[in-house]
C-alpha cells in the first residue's frame, strides 16, 4: 500500500513510503535545497510535479500543503522565540484544530490543544522545558522543538531539513534516534550532507550530485555503489580545498 | 487567578473609576475637553497597537481608517440624523469597505512595503478629500456637524460626551484584550515573529493579516466617529501623514504589543503636546528627540517600564 | 487647452523631474546597500535649503558659493545622525530605521522651525538667470532651465560614479548581494555611513538649487519625500536606473496630470504606484530588490 508517496520530478524523482526515513543527500551545491523547496512548495517547479496521498499539491502554498498532511522543519532554526516551548507546540495543535481563526475566547481555554501539545514534548523529551521561552533553549532543544512544531501537524509525511545542522556528535545521535522512532508515526524525508549519520538511520537513501540522482536505494546498496564513492568522496575533497 | 491578576485588575477598575469620577470633582472643563481628546486618541492608538504590535505591521497610514470614519460620519451626521449609533454603523460600513478592499491587496507585502504602501493609501484619500469639493468641501473641511444624541437624547459637549468617550474607550479595550488572547491574537503573534514559520503550521499568514487590518481599521473609525462630533467637523488634515506619524509615536511611546501602552501614550501625547505648544517653540523637535530615544533606548516604551517596576513589586511581594 | 498648455507642463515636469532624481538618486543607494528607509530625507533637502540662505545671509557669499559649500554643511550632520541613530539599530528589523529616521524627520523640521522659524522665503535667482526665455509662446524662467541642467549634470555624475569608479563597483556588488560585503572584504557600516552621508548631500543640494524656484519653508521636503518614495518603489527599491525612470514619471504625470484634473492627478498617481507594487513587488521597471 502506497501511503504518503511524494514523488517530485524534474532530473530528481524520488518516492517516499509509508513509515519509512527517506533520505535525500548529496554534497553542497548538489540541488537538495533546490528539490526540497519545491515538494515543500516555497518554489514552484519549472516541470514536473509533486504528489502527496495521490493528489496533485504542486506549488501549494504552505498553509495548504500542511492541511493536505505535509510537514516541515527549517534548516535554520525558526521557532517563535518570545513565546513558551509549550505554546510554541499549542500553535501547531491549535492550527490543525482548525481554531486559529477564533476571535472570541482564550487561547489557554483551548485546554484539548494544549494536552496535546504536552504530549508530543513528552515524546520528544523536552516536558522538562516545556514553560521556558523558547529563544533560551540550547541549541539542540530548539533543534528537536522544530521536529515538535512539525510532529504536533500530525503529517503523513514530514519533511527535515537538515536537523542536525550545528549539533555536538552527543545531540546528533540524541536526533538520529528521535527521527528513527518518529517514523512509527509518519514517514519522513530527510535532507543532510552528513552521509554517516544518514547511513544509520534510512529505509531508503537518494544520493544528489550537480542537480541529477546517481543512487538510490537501501544503504547497504547505495554505500557500496561506486559512483556514489566516487562522487562523494571527490566532492569531499574539493569541500576541504 | 493569581493575586498578581487580580491586583493588576483592581489597578485597572481603579483607574477607569478615577477617570470616570474627574468631571465630578471639580476638575475645570478645559482639561476634560483635552481628556475626551486624549481618550478618542486611544481608541485609535490601541487599533493601531493590533497592528503593528501585534500583526507585525507597521504602517504609515494609519489616518485613512480615522479621517475616512470622520468624513462619513459626519457628513451622514449632517444630512440624515445625527444618532450617535447609527453615524457608528454608517461610518463602519464605509471604513470597513475600504479595509476590505485595501487590505487585501495591501496585506499582501509586508515590512517596508507595507509601512509605504499603507501611506500611499492614506494619501490617495487625502488627495480625494481635498479634490472632491462637493462632498468635502476642500481644504476648508467639513463643517456644521450636529451634537451626536444617543436614542434621540442630545448628549451635550463636556461631561456627557466625554463619558460617552470613555465607556468606548473602555469596551474598545476589553474587546482587544480578549482578542489578542484568543486562539486569533496568538495566531497573529506567530505571525509577527516569523511569516514563514507560521505558513509552515498551516496558518494562512494573508487571510489573517487581512482580518486584523480589517479589525484595525474598524476600531480606528470608532474613534474618528467620536472625533467628528467632538470638533463638529473635520478637515483633510486628519488624513494626512503627520497624523499618521502622530497615532504612532503614541503607540510606540506608549509601548506597543501591550494595549495599555498606547492608551498612557496617547493621553501624554494630547498633554504633553499642550504643555509644548503653549510653553515652547520647539515642541517638535522635543517631540522628534523623544520619539528617538523611545525607539533607540526603550522599545518597550512606557508601559515596558512601568511593567518591569510593577513585576519586580510582586516579585518582591513573594 | 493647446498644445503649448502640454508642452509647457511638460517643461515643468521635466525641470521638477530633474530635482526629484537627486532626491530618489540617494534614497535608493541607501536602501539598496543598507536596507535603510530614510524618511528624513526630505528635512535634509530642506535642510539644504536653510543653509544655502544661511550662508548668503551670514557671510556675504554670492549664490553659486553658497550652493557649493550648504551640502558640506548638512553632509557631517548625516553622517552624524547614521553613527548616532541608524548605525545602533542595523540589526534590527528595517522599520526600526523607518522609524528612527521618521523622529530625525521630526526633529530636523522642528530645529528648522526653531532656528528660523515657520515663514516662508523665496531666494531670488542670481545674476544673470533672473530673466525669463520664449518657450512653447510662454515666457519661461530661465533659472529653472539651468538648475534643471545642472541637477541632471549631477545625476548623470552620480550614475557614472557607481558605474566606473571601484567603490561604485563595491556598492553595486553589495546592492545586488548583501552577502558580498564580507566575501570582497568590504566594511559595510562605514561605506553606508558615507554613502548616507552623500546621498544626504545631494538632497541638501537639490534643496539648495531649488531654492529660487521653490519657495524655502520648514516642511518642504514632505511632499519631495514622498515623491521620492513613490519614484523609488516604481523603479524597484535599490534600483539606480529604475528610480531614475520612476522620478521622470512621477513628474510628469504630476505636471501634466495637475494641469488637466487638478488634485485629483496625485490621488490616481498614488492609486497607481500602490498597485504597481502590488504586482511588481520589485518595482515596475526591470529588476529591484524585493521590497
Amino acid at each position: 500500500m502506497m501511503f504518503g508517496a511524494l514523488r517530485a520530478v524534474d532530473d530528481v524523482s524520488l518516492e517516499v513510503q509509508a513509515g519509512h526515513v527517506h533520505s535525500l543527500i548529496g554534497p553542497n551545491g548538489a540541488g537538495k535545497t533546490t528539490a526540497f523547496n519545491c515538494i515543500s512548495g516555497v518554489c514552484r517547479p519549472a516541470g514536473g510535479q509533486v504528489l502527496l496521498n495521490g493528489a496533485d499539491v504542486t506549488g501549494w502554498p504552505s498553509h495548504r500543503l500542511v492541511s493536505a498532511g505535509m510537514a516541515r522543519t527549517f534548516q535554520i532554526t525558526k521557532v517563535f522565540g518570545e513565546l513558551t516551548v509549550l505554546e510554541n507546540v499549542a500553535l501547531a495543535t491549535r492550527s490543525r484544530m482548525g481554531c486559529n481563526l477564533q476571535v472570541w475566547g482564550s487561547a489557554r481555554g483551548r485546554t484539548d490543544a494544549t494536552a496535546q501539545a504536552a504530549e508530543i514534548l513528552k515524546l520528544l523529551g523536552l516536558d522538562g522545558s516545556a514553560d521556558a521561552t523558547a529563544d533560551h533553549l540550547a541549541h539542540g532543544d530548539k533543534r528537536v522543538l522544530e521536529i515538535a512544531i512539525a510532529l504536533a501537524l500530525r503529517p503523513t509525511v514530514l519533511l527535515l531539513d537538515e536537523p542536525t545542522a550545528g549539533m555536538s556528535t552527543g545531540e546528533t545521535q540524541r536526533a538520529a534516534e528521535l527521527i528513527r522512532s518518529i517514523a512509527q508515526r509518519t514517514s519522513v524525508l530527510l535532507v543532510e550532507h552528513d552521509m554517516e549519520m544518514v547511513l544509520g538511520i534510512s529505509d531508503i537513501i537518494t544520493v544528489m550530485t550537480q542537480g541529477r540522482v546517481i543512487a538510490s536505494g537501501p544503504p547497504a546498496v547505495v554505500s557500496a555503489d561506486t559512483r556514489v564513492q566516487d562522487a562523494y568522496l571527490g566532492a569531499v575533497d574539493a569541500w576541504s580545498t | 487567578m493569581t493575586a498578581r491578576e487580580t491586583g493588576t485588575r483592581l489597578l485597572l477598575a481603579a483607574a477607569i473609576a478615577l477617570l470616570a469620577g474627574l468631571p465630578f470633582v471639580g476638575v475645570p472643563q478645559f482639561t476634560i475637553t483635552l481628556l475626551t481628546e486624549a481618550l478618542i486618541f486611544a481608541v485609535w492608538a490601541m487599533s493601531l497597537d493590533l497592528l503593528v504590535g501585534y500583526a507585525g505591521l507597521v504602517t504609515f497610514g494609519h489616518a485613512a481608517a480615522f479621517g475616512l470614519a470622520s468624513y462619513a460620519a459626519g457628513y451622514f451626521a449632517r444630512e440624515v440624523t445625527a444618532d450617535f449609533f447609527v453615524a457608528l454603523l454608517v461610518a463602519e460600513a464605509v471604513v470597513g469597505l475600504v479595509a476590505l478592499t485595501t487590505g487585501f491587496v495591501v496585506t499582501r507585502v509586508s515590512g517596508v512595503a507595507f509601512a509605504i504602501i499603507s501611506l500611499c493609501i492614506a494619501q490617495v484619500l487625502f488627495q480625494v478629500a481635498v479634490a472632491w469639493r462637493s462632498v468635502t468641501q476642500g481644504m476648508d473641511g467639513l463643517v456644521g456637524v450636529p451634537l451626536p444624541s444617543i436614542f434621540g437624547v442630545t448628549l451635550g459637549t463636556g461631561t456627557p460626551f466625554y463619558l460617552l468617550t470613555l465607556a468606548c474607550m473602555v469596551v474598545t479595550y476589553l474587546a482587544l484584550a480578549r482578542l489578542v488572547d484568543s486562539p486569533f491574537g496568538r495566531t497573529l503573534h506567530a505571525i509577527r515573529t516569523s511569516e514563514d514559520r507560521a505558513a509552515a503550521i498551516g496558518i494562512n499568514v494573508r487571510l489573517h493579516k487581512w482580518i486584523a487590518f480589517v479589525i484595525s481599521w474598524a476600531i480606528a473609525g470608532l474613534g474618528g466617529t467620536l472625533m467628528v462630533f467632538m470638533k463638529a467637523g473635520t478637515t483633510p488634515m486628519s488624513l494626512h501623514w503627520a497624523e499618521s506619524g502622530n497615532v504612532l509615536v503614541m503607540a510606540i511611546f506608549g509601548g506597543i504589543g501591550t494595549l495599555l501602552g498606547p492608551v498612557v501614550g496617547a493621553i501624554s501625547f494630547v498633554f504633553l503636546r499642550d504643555e509644548f505648544t503653549t510653553r515652547f517653540t520647539a515642541w517638535q523637535l522635543a517631540f522628534g528627540l523623544v520619539f528617538v530615544v523611545v525607539v533607540l533606548a526603550f522599545p518597550a516604551g512606557l508601559a515596558g517600564i512601568f511593567s518591569r517596576a510593577w513585576n519586580a513589586l510582586w516579585r518582591a511581594r513573594s | 487647452m493647446d498644445l503649448n498648455f502640454f508642452l509647457s507642463s511638460a517643461l515643468n515636469g521635466v525641470v521638477y523631474g530633474a530635482f526629484l532624481l537627486l532626491t530618489s538618486l540617494g534614497l535608493s543607494l541607501v536602501f539598496g546597500l543598507g536596507r535603510v528607509v530614510n524618511f528624513a530625507h526630505g528635512a535634509l533637502y530642506a535642510l539644504g535649503g536653510y543653509a544655502v540662505i544661511a550662508i548668503i545671509n551670514q557671510t556675504g557669499a554670492g549664490y553659486w558659493t553658497a550652493l557649493l559649500l550648504a551640502p558640506l554643511a548638512v553632509v557631517p550632520i548625516a553622517i552624524a545622525i547614521e553613527r548616532a541613530t541608524i548605525h545602533p539599530i542595523r540589526n534590527r528589523s528595517d522599520v526600526y530605521t523607518l522609524l528612527v529616521t521618521f523622529g530625525m524627520s521630526f526633529m530636523l523640521i522642528g530645529a528648522i522651525e526653531y532656528v528660523w522659524g515657520t515663514g516662508t522665503t523665496l531666494l531670488k535667482p542670481p545674476a544673470p538667470f533672473e530673466g525669463t526665455v520664449e518657450i512653447f509662446g510662454n515666457q519661461y524662467p530661465l533659472y529653472r532651465l539651468l538648475a534643471a541642467g545642472v541637477s541632471l549634470a549631477v545625476s548623470g555624475g552620480v550614475f557614472a560614479f557607481i558605474q566606473w569608479t571601484p567603490i561604485g563597483l563595491r556598492i553595486r556588488a553589495i546592492t545586488d548581494d548583501p552577502g558580498m560585503a564580507e566575501a570582497i572584504g568590504v566594511n559595510t557600516k562605514w561605506l553606508l555611513t558615507l554613502v548616507f552621508g552623500a546621498a544626504a548631500g545631494l538632497a541638501a543640494f537639490a534643496g539648495a538649487l531649488g531654492a529660487p524656484i521653490f519657495a524655502v519653508h520648514p516642511e518642504m521636503g514632505m511632499g519631495i519625500l514622498l515623491d521620492s518614495f513613490l519614484a523609488v518603489i516604481l523603479g524597484g527599491l535599490g534600483n539606480l536606473p529604475g528610480s531614475a525612470v520612476g522620478a521622470m514619471v512621477v513628474a510628469l504625470t504630476k505636471s501634466i496630470g495637475g494641469g488637466y484634473i487638478a488634485d485629483w492627478s496625485v490621488a490616481v498617481l498614488f492609486a497607481v504606484v500602490a498597485i504597481a507594487l502590488i504586482f511588481r513587488p520589485t518595482g515596475v521597471f526591470g529588476r529591484g530588490r524585493v521590497a
